[in-house]
């Protein structure tokens, strides 16, 4: 048993110092590791003396959930919380692609190296004993599907650079894309929030800019450098490509402007892309997501059509529709802010009136 | 009487209530003129650091409602402290009569420099088209700035009516406490002391939630 204890912690602080940074060596060092623990997890989890630092597993959807405290009452709850959201947006059928993903899960005084990683298919979680809740701990369990999903997507979603967020609460999710949509720095967003679907699925990162684009994002590239970069227009390194942008309509110098202004052309956050996929799911039905997830070999754009059963102009728009729908409510104040500072106000007088200066 | 204690009090803060009003006026011109919202060439317009222009500018409603409150206070009692109470002894009504005769006065005071920021905020924002998807939160920022006042009022106000000594131990034990808290976490001792004593000012049930709400005057 004390043997067993000693492996464990030995292993603990190996796996932290080798997880911190990933050279080529530590990689090596850390896959030789993960081998370990899986021995050692293998190995505890047959034994069956009591007070053995045990290492459980529990099996969801494909997945499995390894922790040292496999049946603590928050882990239990977080996994059955767990079970309903997966069911909920993935389906009731073990997800191929979450086949052999694990979830270690280390309850106590958290070591650095186990905050959030991810290793190969293995998603580490260090639970603090402040943060012992079985609703912090299933909405980690969510948090590491995302990255397992996002991981395992296969080569396109990986070039997508499309986050995974179907665990999140969306309605904040769709606020915060609504309000980038509106103020974000990037022709493409502003052509999307214009109406433009080729501007959408450029500020989604699904179609690449190029020179040899079409009418409407040159224009649309060039109404970016007049509206947010004029200010630099006096610059002697930059008028002459300004003016050829701007008043010459020359997509070529438009380019040629930012990229000696130093501008990138952003698109939309991680976290906007994301926003597509819960679209996706909720147009293409209960097993969309399943689908886009099952099909690792194909490009994303097909990827996205199969798994919402429409051509992806009609999800853009679809998208475009919910994001602009999800306008942040106005900040009003609201009527209980005035009666309580009225109390106040009758609080503070009230003191007022007793004052002991004239008593 | 009424009529009375409130000519008392406007000779006392007219000059204070006259400037702040001026101010209130001025801010929500100067904020949109600032952000560039009175710029007629839209194509130049960045509505990201606009807005963040404007919201920076919003932290000054706040700061003028704090300090309309307290030139209102100090005008309401300055001519009984000036006198040591005496008149006010005098007067054949109960001491809980005269202190709301004496906020009443004072309250009636904060209405121009509302009615100035609203004035304003109406000028400002009819000034230009607002661009689509943004809203103008014109009469929001009035009905908060009119709280946010006349909180402040009551509680400069019910300071004041106290004895200095009073006045000095409220406002002493509070300064220290937030002092003692800086220096202890500027020698890497944590302590959540002035970041309680702040949430328990600025957020509910705290009487001056208000003050750190929403200022902008346009937003999404």
């Amino acid at each position: 048993m004390l043997r067993a204890a000693a492996v464990v912690a030995a292993l603990t602080i190996v796996a932290a110092a080798a997880l911190v940074g990933q050279t080529p060596d530590e990689q090596a060092k850390l896959d030789r590791l993960t081998r370990r623990y899986d021995d050692l997890t293998a190995r505890l989890t047959n034994e069956a003396e009591v007070g053995v630092p045990r290492v459980d597993s529990v099996h969801v959807g494909g997945l499995w959930i390894l922790s040292d405290s496999a049946e603590s009452p928050v882990l239990l709850g977080a996994v059955e919380s767990f079970r309903r959201l997966l069911m909920q947006q993935l389906g009731p059928a073990p997800l191929p692609l979450l086949v052999g993903a694990r979830i270690a899960v280390r309850f106590g005084e958290a070591h650095p190296g186990w905050g959030h990683l991810l290793t190969g298919d293995t998603q580490f979680i260090g639970v603090q004993q402040r943060r012992r809740t079985s609703k912090w701990l299933t909405g980690q369990l969510a948090q590491a599907v995302d990255g397992l999903l996002a991981h395992r997507g296969g080569a396109s979603v990986a070039a997508w650079r499309g986050d995974v967020h179907l665990f999140h609460d969306q309605g904040p999710l769709l606020e915060a894309t609504h309000l980038e949509l509106l103020t974000a720095n990037a022709p493409s967003a502003d052509g999307c929030r214009d109406g433009s679907l080729e501007a959408c699925a450029r500020s989604l990162n699904l179609i690449a800019r190029l020179p040899g684009q079409s009418v409407e994002a040159n224009a649309e590239l060039r109404r970016f450098v007049e509206r947010r970069l004029r200010h630099r227009a006096s610059e002697p390194a930059l008028a002459p490509a300004y003016s050829a942008c701007v008043d010459g309509g020359d997509a070529a110098a438009c380019l040629a402007f930012l990229e000696r202004a130093g501008v990138q052309e952003p698109t939309l956050s991680t976290r906007a892309t994301g926003t597509l996929l819960v679209a996706v799911g909720d147009v293409g039905g209960p097993d969309a997501l399943a689908r886009f997830f099952a099909d690792t070999g194909a490009a994303i754009v097909p990827r996205l059509e199969a798994a919402a059963g429409m051509p992806v102009d009609s999800l853009l728009a679809r998208w475009r529709e919910t994001i602009l729908a999800h306008r942040p409510p106005p900040t009003a104040v609201p009527a209980g802010m005035q009666w309580f500072v009225l109390g106040w106000a009758t609080v503070l007088v009230a003191l007022a009136t007793r004052s002991t200066r004239w008593r | 009487m009424f009529a009375a204690i409130c000519r008392i009090q406007w000779k006392a803060s007219a000059l204070g209530v006259a400037l702040l009003a001026t101010l209130a006026f001025i801010i929500p011109l100067l904020t949109v003129q600032q952000a560039g919202f009175s710029a007629g060439d839209r194509r130049g317009w960045d509505l990201i650091v606009m807005l963040s222009a404007v919201e920076t500018a919003g932290t000054l409603f706040p700061i003028l409602a704090v300090i309309l409150g307290l030139t209102l206070s100090v005008g309401a009692w300055s001519a009984d402290h000036q006198a040591e109470h005496v008149y006010a002894l005098t007067l054949p009504v109960p001491r809980w009569h005269y202190v709301l005769l004496r906020f009443g006065a004072g309250l009636l005071l904060i209405a121009p420099v509302v009615a100035a920021v609203g004035l304003g905020c109406a000028v400002a924002l009819g000034s230009f088209d607002l661009p689509a998807g943004l809203r103008s939160y014109g009469g929001a920022i009035t009905l908060r700035f009119a709280l946010a006042a006349a909180v402040s009022y009551a509680a400069t106000f019910a300071l004041a009516a106290g004895t200095k000594r009073t006045t000095a131990a409220v406002v002493g034990v509070l300064t220290a406490v937030i002092v003692l808290a800086l220096v202890l976490e500027a020698f890497g001792v944590s302590t959540a002391v002035a970041e309680g004593i702040m949430n328990a000012i600025f957020t509910r049930p705290g009487p001056f939630e208000v003050l750190v709400g929403p200022w902008s005057l346009i937003g999404v």
